[in-house]
């Protein structure tokens, strides 16, 4: 608290001054108030609410009224520190949290020192003295050094003169740089521009006197016109006033006679076109500046997204200059739209997502099952197939076999961890039967609110010239790829939790992603905190039996696998990586086998836990029995 | 005796020489006073502003006065317009923008403020400058901050080709302005949420700086700050492409406003239920998850352009504006409104994307009759278009096998 007290009578105003008000402003319905309610607030806040909150309302009162004196809120800061301080001591009487004065006192010479030094840097005739100066003398150089500057500036000996800290014309430059836009005043009736900043040339790439006099419309996207004319009309085109409330966020017809009001000097706009950019002059600067043009297609080229944001006014026609005089014949006032057009910061977000995708990648997004719900048009180029085609489909069914075991390792990584994940090189099945060597980085996306994960993002590179894009049948090179996935697996194969990845167990591609996510539901049904993920008793497991991973897993079964599961496990493992792609649908009834056989291996210490898993697999091989049902068996 | 005596003497000279250096002292305050009387007065403020001044804030201001001249006036020479035309935009392009304009240093001391903010934030530009931005701003907040004002990583490629660093992001500000229009003492002033987008930029010149800063460069941070609007908007009229959705906290879409059907082609039913992460681009879902982000913690957002599926295959690009609503009663976000700004037209519209678009179109062959949303048509009739006729699924190249 005391600390409060001497931010305050620093005449630092704004540290920690919090108070209560806040809260009560909230109370009155002031539902807009963003006062980082839904942040679990930092320890700062906390403290600042606090604060606020622990002082009583009539010292509240007696700050408001010592404050409140000035009407102007300019004036209110500068009351004296003097003052101030002196009112805070008051307080502080009240209180009796008194801080020593020498302290307050000290606090503030010091401050008032660490300004002069900081003064005495700015001015260019102290710098040669190397010594410390004075605090008079630093004052007297001050005065000086800001004389000389108002000599030399011009505007200030203009008649016009309005005191401010940078001349208007520095200021119009300073808003159109810090915005990145152009001022533009256009007219209403015609849409013709009137004026145009000479920073358009930066942006839109014409030379001011190009656009001068023209119509605005010519440089508008043809679709956008009517978009600007409706932002520019004066009539009743939308006669009705589009409103939310606030309270229920429903949204209601305003009743009001909103045709006067949209119309009169003042009304703000605020819209979105896109208009239209010279690319006459160097092309490079072209894409520089607009990369969003050189990856879209060609018409957007030409185009980029302006936001516009201004207000109407309306001029007497004495005002404008002879060349607008024939335009404000038809009245004596001349209506027009004066806005900043600035160009839309889209062309970053979009060069970020379009110009790091190369040509020989594409987009997709699967559910948590792997069943494409998003394919991005690019991949009809590298698979053959038409976004329709993949749609619905689970991936699994368009890998390559002796790739199944590592991207189901991978495919359950990344439901797990909010990381990017990078896959090995597989191969995918195209539309024509022959494989593409695909590389993929998955990510889960986890719903920022609820915290869950809602679908997978996968973006996929192919991979030229590394084993090509073998037909299905090619042999020779089967063995060593096999054992690549085998070694992948091995490694991979103690981090998973629940059921073996051995290919063996694989029976229809497109299930497996099914299992998968149903592993991922159980898994977070039992665990109801995913952060303990390490510790349950799934990692133990895995941690207990390295040895199950090796090989011959098979072996280290405890008793209760039989050696009848084993054998058909290994039989169904030789079998399936004989077969074809696609030949996987053989066992059907293996698989409930097999997939006992998986939670067997795990070499169960606790029973709890082996019967936990062994319910997920009858759940999850149920489901799959349904799920093969539906599918056609003809793959 | 001559103890008392000699006390009797001391006692008059000590009070002389305090007395003396008490004279010297008052006449070194009125010097001081008039020092501080005369640089207000060089201060370009209007008199009605200077002659209230404390010393702190005669100092605050003149060296944000000398900062700002030299931040500005060192710079590029700006090609003098014709005097006419400029004096009648000049004060123009300050009104145009929704927002205002703040030059901090690396620091974080407020340089400059445009006069405008007061409009915005209730507060008074001379109250901000030369003060600390981190004292204005939400203490969750001052981590952004911080690194937007860093140059590390931004320096070198400052150094080297003079260009700026781009800087985009939120902030929470106070402000004295509560939403019905009351203006409120600052220290019960509320946040507002302000998006800020400039650059970082870094000046050497010798000409101006001390020798302290001939080592480390001139580091400033231009930015445009606007607020969101809320919901009520009575000020700018919604434009006809813009529609208006209603979220639960997870971005599920609870309502939409009926000029969905003509923007996207569907029918605020079919919405309803559907994440807005099932409708976007894949691409963009990183950009969508920032925003969503952004706004559970801040309450108000604004997204940067992305890519919203129509409902027949395609997408449009669209910018949206997000306000959490809280609920009065109980503080608790209650949902989730978005003024969702098309900025495009339905772009490849014959390709669907998701499930849902796949699922789309096979209904609209099945049940023929039912006609097309109309932005839809015009996109089909504006086929003949270059753009659209090398979309045509069947002119698709053949696929690569490498």
């Amino acid at each position: 608290m005391s600390a409060r007290n001497a931010a305050a009578s620093d005449g630092d105003r704004a540290s920690g001054e919090q108070s209560g008000d806040v809260l009560e402003e909230d109370l009155q319905g002031h539902s807009l108030s963003v006062s980082g309610l839904l942040t679990p607030s930092s320890a700062a806040a906390a403290a600042a609410m606090a604060s606020g909150m622990d002082m009583p309302r009539k010292r509240k009162g007696s700050m408001d009224s010592q404050d409140t004196k000035p009407l102007v809120l300019m004036d209110e800061d500068m009351e004296d520190d003097q003052d101030r301080s002196e009112g805070d001591d008051q307080h502080v009487k009240i209180k009796c949290f008194r801080e020593p004065h020498s302290q307050i006192e000290k606090r503030r010479r010091d401050k008032m020192n660490n300004l002069i030094d900081e003064l005495s840097g700015m001015i260019p005739s102290c710098n040669p003295m190397s010594r410390k100066l004075d605090k008079l003398t630093v004052l007297r150089l001050a005065v000086q050094h800001l004389k000389s500057l108002k000599g030399t500036t011009s505007s200030f000996a203009e008649a016009n003169y309005k005191p401010s800290f940078l001349p208007d014309d520095e200021l119009k430059h300073l808003v159109l740089r810090a915005a990145d836009g152009f001022l533009f005043v256009v007219g209403c009736d015609r849409g013709k521009i009137v004026f145009v900043s000479e920073s358009v040339s930066k942006t839109l790439n014409y030379s001011r006197a190009e656009l001068i006099g023209q119509s605005l419309f010519d440089y508008i996207h043809p679709k956008d016109i009517g978009k600007v004319k409706e932002q520019l009309s004066a009539s009743e085109l939308y006669p009705r006033e589009r409103l939310i409330d606030a309270k229920t966020g429903l949204q209601v017809q305003a009743d009001l006679p909103v045709g006067a009001a949209r119309f009169c000097s003042g009304a703000r706009r605020s819209f979105f076109c896109r208009m239209k950019y010279n690319r006459i002059t160097v092309k490079t600067e072209t894409d520089k500046d607009f990369p969003s043009g050189s990856t879209k297609k060609k018409e957007s080229q030409r185009y980029c997204t302006v936001h516009c944001t201004g207000y109407m006014r309306t001029w007497p026609s004495s005002q404008l200059g002879c060349e607008e005089a024939e335009a404000d014949k038809e009245s004596s006032h001349f209506s027009c739209l004066v806005a900043v057009g600035r160009v839309h910061p889209s062309s970053a977000p979009q060069l970020n997502g379009e110009v790091k995708v190369k040509p020989t990648e594409f987009i997709t997004r699967c559910a948590m099952d792997g069943k494409f719900t998003y394919v991005d048009q690019r991949a009809t180029t590298i698979l053959g197939y038409l976004p329709q085609e993949l749609l619905g489909t689970s991936c699994y069914e368009y890998f390559h076999q002796d790739d199944l075991p590592h991207l189901a390792d991978r495919h359950r990584k990344v439901l797990r961890t909010k990381e990017k994940i990078e896959t090995n090189c597989y191969k995918f099945k195209t539309k024509y039967g022959s494989f593409v060597t695909l590389q993929s980085q998955w990510f889960s996306f986890i719903n920022p609110w609820t915290k869950e994960v809602e679908y997978i993002v996968s973006t996929n590179t192919v991979i030229f010239g590394k084993g090509g894009a073998s037909g299905s049948g090619d042999k020779s090179d089967q063995p060593s790829n096999s054992r690549t996935s085998q070694d992948d697996s091995k490694k991979a194969l103690p981090i998973i939790p629940g059921i073996s990845t051995t290919p063996g167990t694989m029976i229809y591609a497109g299930s497996i992603g099914t299992q998968i996510a149903n592993e991922l539901l159980d898994f977070n049904r039992m665990n109801p905190s995913p952060s303990s993920g390490n510790g349950s008793p799934f990692s133990m497991l895995q941690d207990k039996s390295p040895l199950a991973s090796t090989q011959s897993n098979c072996s280290v079964a405890n008793g209760e696998v039989t050696d009848m599961e084993i054998a058909g496990k290994s039989n169904s493992e030789e079998e399936s990586r004989n077969t074809p792609f696609g030949g996987g649908d053989s066992l059907m009834e293996g698989s409930s086998q097999l997939d006992l056989d998986g939670a067997g291996l795990g070499s169960l210490s606790s029973d709890e836990a082996a019967m936990a898993v062994i319910m997920s697999l009858l759940e999850t091989d149920a489901n799959l029995v349904g799920e093969a049902m539906d599918f056609d068996w003809s793959m | 005796m001559t103890a008392v005596e000699s006390k009797g003497v001391s006692r008059p000279l000590s009070e002389r020489r305090k007395e003396r250096s008490r004279e010297a002292a008052r006449f070194r305050r009125s010097k001081e006073a008039e020092l501080f009387c005369q640089l207000a007065q060089q201060l370009p403020l209007p008199e009605s502003i200077t002659s209230h001044l404390d010393k702190a804030s005669i100092i605050r201001l003149a060296l944000s006065y000398l900062r700002t001249r030299k931040l500005f006036t060192t710079g590029v020479c700006y090609p003098s317009s014709q005097a006419a035309e400029s004096k009648q935009t000049n004060p123009l392009s300050l009104q145009s923008l929704e927002g205002f304009l703040l030059v901090l240093m690396s620091s974080g001391d407020i340089i400059y403020v445009t006069e405008n903010m007061s409009t915005f934030m209730g507060l008074s530009p001379m109250e901000l400058i030369g003060h600390n931005i981190y004292d204005f701003t939400h203490p969750c907040d001052h981590g952004d901050i911080q690194e937007s004002l860093s140059i590390r990583g931004a320096l070198y490629s400052l150094r080297r080709d003079g260009r700026k660093a781009k800087r985009d992001f939120f902030i929470r500000m106070k402000c004295t302005v509560t939403n019905r229009g009351r203006t409120v003492n600052l220290k019960s002033a509320g946040w507002k949420v302000l998006h800020c987008t400039g650059h970082l930029s870094a000046t050497y010149n010798p000409a101006f700086s001390c020798p302290i800063e001939y080592v480390s460069p001139f580091v400033s941070m231009m930015l445009l700050c606007e607020p969101i609007p809320a919901p009520p908007r009575p000020d700018a009229p919604i434009s006809s492409h813009v529609f208006i959705s209603q979220h639960s906290m997870d971005m599920k879409i609870i309502g939409c406003d009926d000029r969905v059907i003509s923007l996207l082609g569907y029918h605020p039913d079919d919405l309803s239920r559907r994440s807005m992460y099932e409708l976007c681009h894949a691409s963009d879902v990183p950009i969508v998850a920032r925003s969503h982000k952004i706004l559970c913690v801040m309450g108000q957002v604004v997204s940067g352009p992305y890519r919203l599926l129509a409902k027949q295959g395609g997408y449009v690009w669209i910018e949206t504006q997000a306000t959490v609503l809280q609920d009065t009663r109980h503080h608790r976000p209650q949902l989730i409104i978005c003024l969702n700004a098309l900025v495009s037209n339905v772009e490849k519209c014959w390709m669907a994307f998701s499930v849902e678009q796949r699922e789309a179109v096979q209904m609209d062959r099945c049940q023929t009759d039912r006609p097309l949303p109309s932005v839809l048509k015009q996109e089909h009739v504006a086929n003949s278009q270059p753009e659209e006729a090398t979309c045509n699924p069947s002119i698709c190249e053949p696929p690569m096998c490498p």
